[in-house]
Protein backbone atom coordinates (compact mmCIF):
# COMPACT_ATOMS: atom_id res chain seq x y z
CA UNK A 1 0.00 0.00 0.00
CA UNK A 2 2.70 2.46 1.02
CA UNK A 3 6.36 1.99 0.26
CA UNK A 4 9.17 4.31 1.30
CA UNK A 5 12.65 3.40 0.08
CA UNK A 6 15.65 5.39 1.30
CA UNK A 7 13.67 8.61 1.41
CA UNK A 8 15.56 11.75 2.39
CA UNK A 9 14.02 15.17 2.65
CA UNK A 10 15.93 18.33 3.55
CA UNK A 11 14.29 21.72 3.93
CA UNK A 12 15.85 25.02 2.98
CA UNK A 13 17.30 25.58 6.42
CA UNK A 14 19.44 22.44 6.00
CA UNK A 15 17.48 20.51 8.56
CA UNK A 16 17.15 16.90 7.53
CA UNK A 17 13.47 16.29 8.14
CA UNK A 18 13.74 12.71 6.97
CA UNK A 19 17.02 10.86 6.62
CA UNK A 20 17.16 7.62 4.64
CA UNK A 21 13.75 6.41 5.73
CA UNK A 22 12.46 3.04 4.48
CA UNK A 23 9.30 1.19 5.45
CA UNK A 24 6.46 -0.74 3.93
CA UNK A 25 2.82 -0.58 4.99
CA UNK A 26 0.60 -3.32 3.67
CA UNK A 27 -3.03 -3.01 2.65
CA UNK A 28 -5.26 -3.26 5.70
CA UNK A 29 -2.54 -2.28 8.18
CA UNK A 30 -3.14 0.05 11.10
CA UNK A 31 0.06 1.97 11.79
CA UNK A 32 0.89 4.62 14.36
CA UNK A 33 3.59 7.15 13.57
CA UNK A 34 5.06 8.61 16.73
CA UNK A 35 7.88 10.98 17.57
CA UNK A 36 8.26 14.36 19.20
CA UNK A 37 7.60 17.63 17.46
CA UNK A 38 10.00 18.26 14.64
CA UNK A 39 10.98 14.62 14.36
CA UNK A 40 9.67 14.40 10.81
CA UNK A 41 6.16 13.02 11.29
CA UNK A 42 4.43 15.79 9.39
CA UNK A 43 7.03 15.58 6.64
CA UNK A 44 6.12 11.94 6.34
CA UNK A 45 2.41 12.68 5.82
CA UNK A 46 3.25 15.55 3.47
CA UNK A 47 5.30 13.22 1.34
CA UNK A 48 2.50 10.67 1.22
CA UNK A 49 0.09 13.38 0.05
CA UNK A 50 2.63 14.84 -2.38
CA UNK A 51 2.52 18.18 -0.59
CA UNK A 52 6.30 17.88 -0.49
CA UNK A 53 8.67 15.95 -2.69
CA UNK A 54 11.65 14.00 -1.39
CA UNK A 55 15.23 14.88 -2.33
CA UNK A 56 16.11 11.26 -2.91
CA UNK A 57 14.43 7.91 -2.54
CA UNK A 58 11.30 6.29 -3.86
CA UNK A 59 7.73 6.55 -2.59
CA UNK A 60 4.75 4.54 -3.73
CA UNK A 61 1.21 5.00 -2.42
CA UNK A 62 -1.33 2.52 -3.78
CA UNK A 63 -0.88 2.48 -7.52
CA UNK A 64 0.81 5.87 -7.57
CA UNK A 65 4.54 6.32 -7.97
CA UNK A 66 4.55 9.46 -5.86
CA UNK A 67 8.14 10.39 -6.67
CA UNK A 68 7.35 10.61 -10.38
CA UNK A 69 3.81 11.93 -10.07
CA UNK A 70 2.90 14.70 -12.50
CA UNK A 71 1.09 17.77 -11.18
CA UNK A 72 -2.00 16.74 -13.04
CA UNK A 73 -2.17 13.40 -11.26
CA UNK A 74 -1.78 14.74 -7.71
CA UNK A 75 -5.55 15.25 -7.20
CA UNK A 76 -6.15 11.62 -8.16
CA UNK A 77 -3.57 10.43 -5.62
CA UNK A 78 -5.35 12.48 -2.97
CA UNK A 79 -8.74 11.03 -3.94
CA UNK A 80 -7.39 7.64 -2.94
CA UNK A 81 -6.47 8.99 0.51
CA UNK A 82 -8.86 10.22 3.19
CA UNK A 83 -7.36 12.91 5.40
CA UNK A 84 -8.41 13.43 9.02
CA UNK A 85 -7.08 16.57 10.70
CA UNK A 86 -6.36 17.54 14.28
CA UNK A 87 -8.44 20.73 13.89
CA UNK A 88 -11.27 18.85 12.08
CA UNK A 89 -11.33 21.40 9.23
CA UNK A 90 -15.07 21.55 8.85
CA UNK A 91 -16.77 24.44 7.08
CA UNK A 92 -18.71 26.32 9.76
CA UNK A 93 -21.39 27.62 7.40
CA UNK A 94 -22.31 24.17 6.12
CA UNK A 95 -24.28 21.44 7.88
CA UNK A 96 -22.78 18.02 8.61
CA UNK A 97 -24.46 16.70 5.48
CA UNK A 98 -23.21 19.62 3.36
CA UNK A 99 -19.70 19.31 4.70
CA UNK A 100 -19.50 15.72 3.54
CA UNK A 101 -21.33 16.49 0.30
CA UNK A 102 -18.77 19.24 -0.37
CA UNK A 103 -15.91 16.74 -0.35
CA UNK A 104 -17.78 14.69 -2.94
CA UNK A 105 -18.95 17.62 -5.06
CA UNK A 106 -15.48 19.00 -5.55
CA UNK A 107 -14.28 15.80 -7.14
CA UNK A 108 -17.30 15.70 -9.42
CA UNK A 109 -19.67 13.25 -7.72
CA UNK A 110 -23.29 13.42 -8.88
CA UNK A 111 -26.09 14.45 -6.52
CA UNK A 112 -27.37 10.90 -6.80
CA UNK A 113 -24.05 9.43 -5.66
CA UNK A 114 -23.90 11.95 -2.84
CA UNK A 115 -27.43 11.15 -1.63
CA UNK A 116 -26.59 7.47 -1.55
CA UNK A 117 -23.18 7.69 0.08
CA UNK A 118 -23.71 10.17 2.91
CA UNK A 119 -26.15 8.08 4.98
CA UNK A 120 -23.66 5.20 4.80
CA UNK A 121 -20.69 7.17 6.08
CA UNK A 122 -22.79 8.95 8.72
CA UNK A 123 -23.94 5.63 10.11
CA UNK A 124 -20.34 4.37 10.14
CA UNK A 125 -19.44 7.19 12.55
CA UNK A 126 -22.80 7.07 14.37
CA UNK A 127 -24.01 10.53 13.42
CA UNK A 128 -27.08 9.70 11.34
CA UNK A 129 -29.25 11.90 13.53
CA UNK A 130 -26.97 14.92 13.30
CA UNK A 131 -26.93 15.36 9.52
CA UNK A 132 -28.67 18.73 9.69
CA UNK A 133 -26.55 20.19 12.49
CA UNK A 134 -23.93 22.85 11.99
CA UNK A 135 -20.42 22.15 13.34
CA UNK A 136 -20.79 24.67 16.18
CA UNK A 137 -23.78 22.67 17.44
CA UNK A 138 -21.59 19.56 17.85
CA UNK A 139 -19.07 18.49 20.49
CA UNK A 140 -15.41 18.16 19.56
CA UNK A 141 -15.70 14.40 19.30
CA UNK A 142 -18.73 14.67 17.05
CA UNK A 143 -16.95 17.18 14.84
CA UNK A 144 -14.05 14.79 14.44
CA UNK A 145 -16.47 12.03 13.56
CA UNK A 146 -17.80 14.28 10.81
CA UNK A 147 -14.18 14.73 9.73
CA UNK A 148 -13.79 10.95 9.54
CA UNK A 149 -17.08 10.57 7.68
CA UNK A 150 -15.86 13.15 5.18
CA UNK A 151 -12.57 11.30 4.77
CA UNK A 152 -14.54 8.12 4.06
CA UNK A 153 -16.95 9.78 1.64
CA UNK A 154 -14.91 9.18 -1.47
CA UNK A 155 -14.20 5.59 -0.49
CA UNK A 156 -10.43 5.84 -0.07
CA UNK A 157 -8.19 2.81 0.35
CA UNK A 158 -6.09 4.71 2.87
CA UNK A 159 -6.89 7.04 5.77
CA UNK A 160 -4.16 9.38 6.97
CA UNK A 161 -5.08 10.82 10.36
CA UNK A 162 -2.84 13.61 11.62
CA UNK A 163 -3.24 13.81 15.41
CA UNK A 164 -6.98 13.11 15.18
CA UNK A 165 -7.35 12.99 18.95
CA UNK A 166 -4.99 15.88 19.68
CA UNK A 167 -7.78 18.33 20.48
CA UNK A 168 -10.00 15.89 22.34
CA UNK A 169 -10.31 14.66 25.91
CA UNK A 170 -9.48 11.05 26.73
CA UNK A 171 -12.97 9.66 26.65
CA UNK A 172 -13.77 11.24 23.32
CA UNK A 173 -10.42 10.16 21.95
CA UNK A 174 -11.39 6.56 22.63
CA UNK A 175 -14.60 6.99 20.70
CA UNK A 176 -12.56 8.16 17.75
CA UNK A 177 -10.12 5.27 18.11
CA UNK A 178 -12.99 2.78 18.21
CA UNK A 179 -14.35 4.22 14.98
CA UNK A 180 -10.95 4.16 13.26
CA UNK A 181 -10.41 0.60 14.42
CA UNK A 182 -13.77 -0.43 13.00
CA UNK A 183 -12.98 1.24 9.66
CA UNK A 184 -9.67 -0.61 9.63
CA UNK A 185 -11.44 -3.90 10.23
CA UNK A 186 -13.50 -3.29 7.10
CA UNK A 187 -10.19 -3.24 5.21
CA UNK A 188 -9.14 0.40 5.00
CA UNK A 189 -5.45 1.01 5.66
CA UNK A 190 -4.92 3.58 8.41
CA UNK A 191 -1.89 5.68 9.25
CA UNK A 192 -2.29 7.72 12.39
CA UNK A 193 0.19 10.28 13.60
CA UNK A 194 -0.10 10.78 17.33
CA UNK A 195 1.50 12.01 20.52
CA UNK A 196 -0.69 9.96 22.79
CA UNK A 197 1.22 7.23 24.56
CA UNK A 198 -1.93 5.83 26.12
CA UNK A 199 -3.63 5.25 22.83
CA UNK A 200 -0.62 3.63 21.25
CA UNK A 201 -0.07 1.36 24.24
CA UNK A 202 -3.70 0.34 24.43
CA UNK A 203 -4.24 -0.32 20.73
CA UNK A 204 -1.23 -2.63 20.33
CA UNK A 205 -0.75 -1.90 16.64
CA UNK A 206 2.36 -1.44 14.55
CA UNK A 207 4.32 1.63 15.65
CA UNK A 208 6.82 3.55 13.56
CA UNK A 209 8.84 5.88 15.77
CA UNK A 210 10.75 8.72 14.17
CA UNK A 211 13.44 10.78 15.79
CA UNK A 212 15.45 13.47 14.05
CA UNK A 213 14.36 12.24 10.68
CA UNK A 214 15.30 8.61 11.26
CA UNK A 215 13.11 5.64 12.02
CA UNK A 216 14.30 4.53 15.45
CA UNK A 217 11.75 1.77 15.88
CA UNK A 218 9.26 -0.06 13.70
CA UNK A 219 7.44 -2.91 15.40
CA UNK A 220 4.17 -4.18 16.74
CA UNK A 221 3.26 -3.01 20.21
CA UNK A 222 3.18 0.03 22.51
CA UNK A 223 4.88 3.34 22.76
CA UNK A 224 8.23 2.04 23.85
CA UNK A 225 10.42 4.27 21.78
CA UNK A 226 11.25 6.40 24.80
CA UNK A 227 13.74 3.76 25.90
CA UNK A 228 15.44 3.97 22.61
CA UNK A 229 15.54 7.71 22.82
CA UNK A 230 16.87 7.89 26.36
CA UNK A 231 19.59 5.39 25.63
CA UNK A 232 20.78 6.66 22.31
CA UNK A 233 19.95 10.27 22.14
CA UNK A 234 20.77 13.44 23.97
CA UNK A 235 17.98 15.88 23.42
CA UNK A 236 18.97 19.11 21.87
CA UNK A 237 16.22 21.61 22.46
CA UNK A 238 17.35 24.11 19.89
CA UNK A 239 16.68 21.45 17.34
CA UNK A 240 12.92 21.65 17.66
CA UNK A 241 11.70 23.65 14.73
CA UNK A 242 8.02 23.79 15.51
CA UNK A 243 6.15 26.30 17.61
CA UNK A 244 6.27 24.33 20.79
CA UNK A 245 7.96 26.06 23.69
CA UNK A 246 10.55 24.64 26.03
CA UNK A 247 7.95 24.04 28.74
CA UNK A 248 5.72 22.04 26.44
CA UNK A 249 8.56 19.82 25.43
CA UNK A 250 9.55 19.24 29.04
CA UNK A 251 5.99 18.23 29.88
CA UNK A 252 5.89 15.97 26.93
CA UNK A 253 9.14 14.32 27.90
CA UNK A 254 7.98 13.93 31.48
CA UNK A 255 4.85 12.27 30.20
CA UNK A 256 7.06 9.86 28.32
CA UNK A 257 9.30 9.21 31.34
CA UNK A 258 12.34 10.31 29.43
CA UNK A 259 15.47 11.10 31.35
CA UNK A 260 16.89 14.37 30.26
CA UNK A 261 20.63 14.39 29.77
CA UNK A 262 22.43 17.65 29.66
CA UNK A 263 25.07 18.07 27.03
CA UNK A 264 28.00 18.20 29.46
CA UNK A 265 27.03 15.18 31.51
CA UNK B 1 -15.96 21.07 -17.90
CA UNK B 2 -19.14 19.16 -17.12
CA UNK B 3 -22.43 21.02 -16.80
CA UNK B 4 -22.93 20.23 -13.12
CA UNK B 5 -19.54 21.79 -12.42
CA UNK B 6 -20.60 24.92 -14.31
CA UNK B 7 -23.55 25.25 -11.97
CA UNK B 8 -21.27 24.87 -8.99
CA UNK B 9 -18.77 27.43 -10.31
CA UNK B 10 -21.48 29.98 -11.08
CA UNK B 11 -23.06 29.56 -7.65
CA UNK B 12 -19.73 29.88 -5.87
CA UNK B 13 -18.75 32.93 -7.92
CA UNK B 14 -21.99 34.82 -7.39
CA UNK B 15 -21.92 34.04 -3.69
CA UNK B 16 -18.38 35.32 -3.45
CA UNK B 17 -19.20 38.54 -5.34
CA UNK B 18 -21.98 39.12 -2.83
CA UNK B 19 -19.80 38.25 0.17
CA UNK B 20 -17.10 40.73 -0.89
CA UNK B 21 -19.66 43.43 -1.64
CA UNK B 22 -17.43 46.41 -1.02
CA UNK B 23 -14.43 45.20 -3.00
CA UNK B 24 -16.68 43.93 -5.76
CA UNK B 25 -18.29 47.35 -5.93
CA UNK B 26 -14.94 49.10 -6.11
CA UNK B 27 -13.77 46.74 -8.85
CA UNK B 28 -16.96 47.22 -10.81
CA UNK B 29 -16.62 50.99 -10.55
CA UNK B 30 -13.08 50.88 -11.89
CA UNK B 31 -14.04 48.67 -14.80
CA UNK B 32 -17.01 50.94 -15.36
CA UNK B 33 -14.87 54.07 -15.35
CA UNK B 34 -12.32 52.46 -17.63
CA UNK B 35 -15.01 51.49 -20.10
CA UNK B 36 -16.67 54.90 -20.04
CA UNK B 37 -13.31 56.32 -21.06
CA UNK B 38 -12.96 53.66 -23.69
CA UNK B 39 -16.46 54.43 -24.94
CA UNK B 40 -15.67 58.12 -25.21
CA UNK B 41 -12.45 57.26 -27.02
CA UNK B 42 -14.23 54.93 -29.42
CA UNK B 43 -16.97 57.44 -30.11
CA UNK B 44 -14.57 60.33 -30.66
CA UNK B 45 -12.45 58.19 -32.94
CA UNK B 46 -15.39 56.85 -34.90
CA UNK B 47 -16.88 60.27 -35.34
CA UNK B 48 -13.64 61.87 -36.41
CA UNK B 49 -13.25 59.17 -38.99
CA UNK B 50 -16.83 59.55 -40.10
CA UNK B 51 -16.49 63.32 -40.33
CA UNK B 52 -13.23 63.14 -42.21
CA UNK B 53 -14.87 60.72 -44.64
CA UNK B 54 -17.62 63.23 -45.22
CA UNK B 55 -15.03 65.94 -45.75
CA UNK B 56 -12.99 63.75 -48.03
CA UNK B 57 -15.99 63.38 -50.27
CA UNK B 58 -15.59 67.08 -50.88
CA UNK B 59 -11.92 66.82 -51.73
CA UNK B 60 -10.86 65.47 -55.02
CA UNK B 61 -7.72 64.76 -56.96
CA UNK B 62 -7.73 66.30 -60.39
CA UNK B 63 -5.80 64.53 -63.10
CA UNK B 64 -5.41 66.00 -66.58
CA UNK B 65 -4.98 63.94 -69.74
CA UNK B 66 -2.52 64.88 -72.42
CA UNK B 67 -4.29 67.10 -74.84
CA UNK B 68 -5.06 65.29 -78.00
CA UNK B 69 -5.95 62.01 -76.30
CA UNK B 70 -8.75 60.17 -78.01
CA UNK B 71 -12.16 59.41 -76.52
CA UNK B 72 -11.28 55.74 -76.29
CA UNK B 73 -8.06 56.43 -74.43
CA UNK B 74 -9.95 58.64 -72.00
CA UNK B 75 -12.51 56.00 -71.12
CA UNK B 76 -9.75 53.39 -70.80
CA UNK B 77 -7.95 55.71 -68.37
CA UNK B 78 -11.18 56.27 -66.44
CA UNK B 79 -11.51 52.53 -65.91
CA UNK B 80 -7.94 52.25 -64.67
CA UNK B 81 -8.34 55.03 -62.15
CA UNK B 82 -11.62 53.61 -60.88
CA UNK B 83 -9.89 50.31 -60.23
CA UNK B 84 -7.41 51.86 -57.78
CA UNK B 85 -7.88 51.02 -54.09
CA UNK B 86 -9.36 53.91 -52.12
CA UNK B 87 -11.05 55.58 -55.08
CA UNK B 88 -14.70 56.30 -54.50
CA UNK B 89 -15.66 57.76 -57.83
CA UNK B 90 -14.24 59.25 -61.02
CA UNK B 91 -15.99 61.91 -62.98
CA UNK B 92 -14.69 62.80 -66.44
CA UNK B 93 -14.85 66.41 -67.41
CA UNK B 94 -14.66 67.02 -71.13
CA UNK B 95 -12.84 70.08 -72.51
CA UNK B 96 -16.24 71.49 -73.40
CA UNK B 97 -17.44 71.21 -69.84
CA UNK B 98 -14.18 72.79 -68.69
CA UNK B 99 -14.70 75.80 -70.85
CA UNK B 100 -18.30 76.09 -69.69
CA UNK B 101 -17.07 76.07 -66.09
CA UNK B 102 -14.56 78.83 -66.80
CA UNK B 103 -17.16 80.88 -68.57
CA UNK B 104 -19.53 80.70 -65.67
CA UNK B 105 -17.21 80.85 -62.69
CA UNK B 106 -14.61 83.37 -63.84
CA UNK B 107 -15.53 87.02 -63.91
CA UNK B 108 -16.30 88.15 -67.43
CA UNK B 109 -15.49 84.56 -68.43
CA UNK B 110 -18.16 84.51 -71.08
CA UNK B 111 -16.23 87.06 -73.08
CA UNK B 112 -12.71 86.04 -72.10
CA UNK B 113 -13.15 82.42 -73.17
CA UNK B 114 -15.20 83.26 -76.22
CA UNK B 115 -14.04 81.37 -79.23
CA UNK B 116 -12.18 78.61 -77.41
CA UNK B 117 -14.81 75.96 -78.04
CA UNK B 118 -14.46 73.03 -80.36
CA UNK B 119 -11.24 72.79 -82.34
CA UNK B 120 -9.75 75.76 -80.53
CA UNK B 121 -10.27 74.38 -77.02
CA UNK B 122 -6.86 74.23 -75.22
CA UNK B 123 -8.18 72.33 -72.23
CA UNK B 124 -7.39 68.64 -71.76
CA UNK B 125 -9.78 66.00 -70.46
CA UNK B 126 -9.89 66.12 -66.67
CA UNK B 127 -10.62 63.31 -64.16
CA UNK B 128 -12.14 64.41 -60.89
CA UNK B 129 -11.29 61.61 -58.46
CA UNK B 130 -13.05 61.41 -55.10
CA UNK B 131 -11.57 59.21 -52.39
CA UNK B 132 -13.14 56.74 -50.02
CA UNK B 133 -10.01 56.62 -47.88
CA UNK B 134 -8.07 59.79 -47.26
CA UNK B 135 -4.97 57.99 -46.08
CA UNK B 136 -4.62 56.48 -49.57
CA UNK B 137 -4.49 59.91 -51.21
CA UNK B 138 -0.76 59.90 -51.74
CA UNK B 139 -0.62 56.42 -53.23
CA UNK B 140 -3.53 57.07 -55.54
CA UNK B 141 -1.95 60.26 -56.71
CA UNK B 142 1.34 58.52 -57.44
CA UNK B 143 -0.41 55.73 -59.30
CA UNK B 144 -2.28 58.17 -61.48
CA UNK B 145 0.85 60.20 -62.05
CA UNK B 146 2.68 57.13 -63.31
CA UNK B 147 0.00 56.29 -65.87
CA UNK B 148 0.66 57.10 -69.53
CA UNK B 149 -0.76 60.21 -71.04
CA UNK B 150 -1.32 61.94 -67.71
CA UNK B 151 -0.21 65.52 -67.91
CA UNK B 152 -0.57 66.73 -64.38
CA UNK B 153 -2.15 65.84 -61.03
CA UNK B 154 -3.46 68.42 -58.60
CA UNK B 155 -4.44 67.65 -55.06
CA UNK B 156 -5.45 68.95 -51.66
CA UNK B 157 -3.19 66.62 -49.82
CA UNK B 158 -2.07 69.10 -47.16
CA UNK B 159 -5.61 69.45 -45.83
CA UNK B 160 -6.25 65.74 -46.04
CA UNK B 161 -3.03 64.93 -44.26
CA UNK B 162 -3.74 67.15 -41.32
CA UNK B 163 -7.15 65.55 -40.88
CA UNK B 164 -5.67 62.08 -41.04
CA UNK B 165 -2.99 62.96 -38.51
CA UNK B 166 -5.40 64.60 -36.15
CA UNK B 167 -7.68 61.58 -36.21
CA UNK B 168 -4.83 59.21 -35.57
CA UNK B 169 -3.52 61.40 -32.73
CA UNK B 170 -6.82 61.47 -30.91
CA UNK B 171 -7.12 57.72 -31.30
CA UNK B 172 -3.72 57.07 -29.78
CA UNK B 173 -4.25 59.42 -26.85
CA UNK B 174 -7.62 57.93 -25.97
CA UNK B 175 -6.29 54.42 -26.41
CA UNK B 176 -3.37 55.12 -24.07
CA UNK B 177 -5.71 56.60 -21.45
CA UNK B 178 -7.96 53.60 -21.72
CA UNK B 179 -5.02 51.24 -21.36
CA UNK B 180 -3.85 52.92 -18.18
CA UNK B 181 -7.29 52.61 -16.65
CA UNK B 182 -7.57 49.04 -17.81
CA UNK B 183 -4.34 48.26 -15.95
CA UNK B 184 -5.68 49.93 -12.80
CA UNK B 185 -8.88 47.93 -13.15
CA UNK B 186 -6.95 44.69 -13.57
CA UNK B 187 -4.93 45.49 -10.46
CA UNK B 188 -7.98 46.25 -8.34
CA UNK B 189 -9.85 43.16 -9.52
CA UNK B 190 -6.76 41.11 -8.80
CA UNK B 191 -6.86 42.43 -5.24
CA UNK B 192 -10.55 41.65 -4.87
CA UNK B 193 -9.97 38.09 -5.97
CA UNK B 194 -7.02 37.84 -3.61
CA UNK B 195 -9.38 38.69 -0.75
CA UNK B 196 -11.87 36.13 -2.03
CA UNK B 197 -9.13 33.49 -2.13
CA UNK B 198 -8.13 34.31 1.44
CA UNK B 199 -11.74 34.29 2.65
CA UNK B 200 -12.04 30.78 1.29
CA UNK B 201 -8.64 29.44 2.32
CA UNK B 202 -10.20 26.80 4.55
CA UNK B 203 -12.45 25.55 1.78
CA UNK B 204 -9.52 25.53 -0.59
CA UNK B 205 -7.38 23.50 1.79
CA UNK B 206 -10.20 20.97 2.17
CA UNK B 207 -10.72 20.86 -1.58
CA UNK B 208 -7.04 20.19 -2.11
CA UNK B 209 -6.91 17.50 0.53
CA UNK B 210 -9.86 15.57 -0.91
CA UNK B 211 -8.39 15.79 -4.40
CA UNK B 212 -10.19 18.57 -6.28
CA UNK B 213 -8.30 19.38 -9.47
CA UNK B 214 -6.41 22.66 -9.77
CA UNK B 215 -8.82 24.02 -12.33
CA UNK B 216 -11.83 23.03 -10.29
CA UNK B 217 -10.45 25.22 -7.52
CA UNK B 218 -9.48 28.06 -9.84
CA UNK B 219 -12.58 28.40 -12.01
CA UNK B 220 -14.92 30.00 -9.46
CA UNK B 221 -12.41 32.79 -8.87
CA UNK B 222 -11.85 33.43 -12.55
CA UNK B 223 -15.58 33.45 -13.15
CA UNK B 224 -16.00 35.80 -10.21
CA UNK B 225 -13.59 38.26 -11.82
CA UNK B 226 -15.35 37.93 -15.15
CA UNK B 227 -18.73 38.57 -13.55
CA UNK B 228 -17.42 41.68 -11.78
CA UNK B 229 -15.95 42.91 -15.08
CA UNK B 230 -19.15 42.17 -16.96
CA UNK B 231 -21.35 44.01 -14.47
CA UNK B 232 -18.99 46.99 -14.61
CA UNK B 233 -19.20 46.94 -18.40
CA UNK B 234 -22.99 46.82 -18.45
CA UNK B 235 -23.19 49.71 -16.00
CA UNK B 236 -20.73 51.71 -18.15
CA UNK B 237 -22.73 51.08 -21.30
CA UNK B 238 -25.77 53.07 -20.26
CA UNK B 239 -24.25 56.52 -19.66
CA UNK B 240 -22.02 56.15 -22.72
CA UNK B 241 -24.76 55.07 -25.09
CA UNK B 242 -27.54 57.34 -23.92
CA UNK B 243 -25.15 60.24 -23.40
CA UNK B 244 -23.94 59.87 -26.96
CA UNK B 245 -27.44 59.53 -28.31
CA UNK B 246 -28.32 62.81 -26.63
CA UNK B 247 -25.27 64.54 -28.07
CA UNK B 248 -25.91 63.16 -31.55
CA UNK B 249 -29.50 64.35 -31.37
CA UNK B 250 -28.44 67.80 -30.28
CA UNK B 251 -25.79 67.97 -32.99
CA UNK B 252 -28.18 66.99 -35.75
CA UNK B 253 -30.32 69.98 -34.90
CA UNK B 254 -27.23 72.18 -34.95
CA UNK B 255 -25.21 71.27 -38.04
CA UNK B 256 -26.55 69.69 -41.11
CA UNK B 257 -23.45 69.63 -43.34
CA UNK B 258 -21.38 67.33 -41.14
CA UNK B 259 -23.19 64.45 -39.46
CA UNK B 260 -22.28 62.34 -36.42
CA UNK B 261 -22.36 58.54 -36.44
CA UNK B 262 -25.91 57.32 -35.85
CA UNK B 263 -26.19 56.11 -32.24
CA UNK B 264 -28.42 53.14 -33.03
CA UNK B 265 -26.04 51.96 -35.72
CA UNK B 266 -23.27 51.41 -33.18
CA UNK B 267 -25.48 49.97 -30.41
CA UNK B 268 -24.62 46.32 -30.97
CA UNK B 269 -20.96 47.01 -31.65
CA UNK B 270 -20.69 49.05 -28.46
CA UNK B 271 -22.43 46.44 -26.29
CA UNK B 272 -20.25 43.66 -27.64
CA UNK B 273 -17.03 45.62 -27.24
CA UNK B 274 -17.93 46.64 -23.69
CA UNK B 275 -18.90 43.15 -22.56
CA UNK B 276 -15.85 41.52 -24.10
CA UNK B 277 -13.44 44.06 -22.66
CA UNK B 278 -15.17 43.98 -19.25
CA UNK B 279 -14.98 40.20 -19.10
CA UNK B 280 -11.41 40.34 -20.41
CA UNK B 281 -10.25 42.78 -17.74
CA UNK B 282 -12.02 40.78 -15.02
CA UNK B 283 -10.59 37.45 -16.09
CA UNK B 284 -7.06 38.75 -16.51
CA UNK B 285 -7.21 40.31 -13.04
CA UNK B 286 -8.44 37.12 -11.44
CA UNK B 287 -6.06 34.85 -13.33
CA UNK B 288 -3.23 37.02 -11.99
CA UNK B 289 -4.57 36.77 -8.45
CA UNK B 290 -5.14 33.04 -8.69
CA UNK B 291 -1.64 32.47 -10.04
CA UNK B 292 -0.09 34.53 -7.30
CA UNK B 293 -2.19 33.65 -4.27
CA UNK B 294 -3.76 30.28 -4.94
CA UNK B 295 -1.14 27.65 -4.33
CA UNK B 296 -2.74 24.55 -5.67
Amino acid sequence: MILFEHVTKTYNNNVKALDDVSFHIRKGDFVFVVGHSGAGKSTLTKLILHEEQPDTGYIRVGDFDVTKLSRKMVPYLRRSIGMVFQDFRLLPNKTVYENIAFAMEVIGATQRQIRRRIPDVLSMVGLTMKAKCYPNELSGGEQQRVGIARALANNPQLIVADEPTGNLDDETAWEIMAILDRINKYGTTIIMVTHSQKIVDEMQKRVIAIDRGKIVKDEQGGYTYENQVSEDTVFDFTYTSQKQGYGDILKELEALNINIHHGDE
Amino acid sequence: MPLRNMKYYAGQSLYSVWRNKLMSLISMSTVCFCLILLGVAILIGDNLQYISQQLQAQFEIQAFMDSGASQAQVSEMEKQIKALAGVADVVVETPEEGIEWFKQEVENGAEAFEGLEGENNPLPYCFKVTLSDASQAENIEKSIQSMNQILQVNNRRDVLNSIVHFTKGIRWVSLAGMLIFALIAVFIISNTIKLAVMARSREISIMKSVGATDWFIRWPFIIEGAIVGLIGAVIAFFPVFFGYRGIAHWWSGLLDIVKLVDANAILVYLILAFCLIGIGIGSIGSIMAVRKHLRV
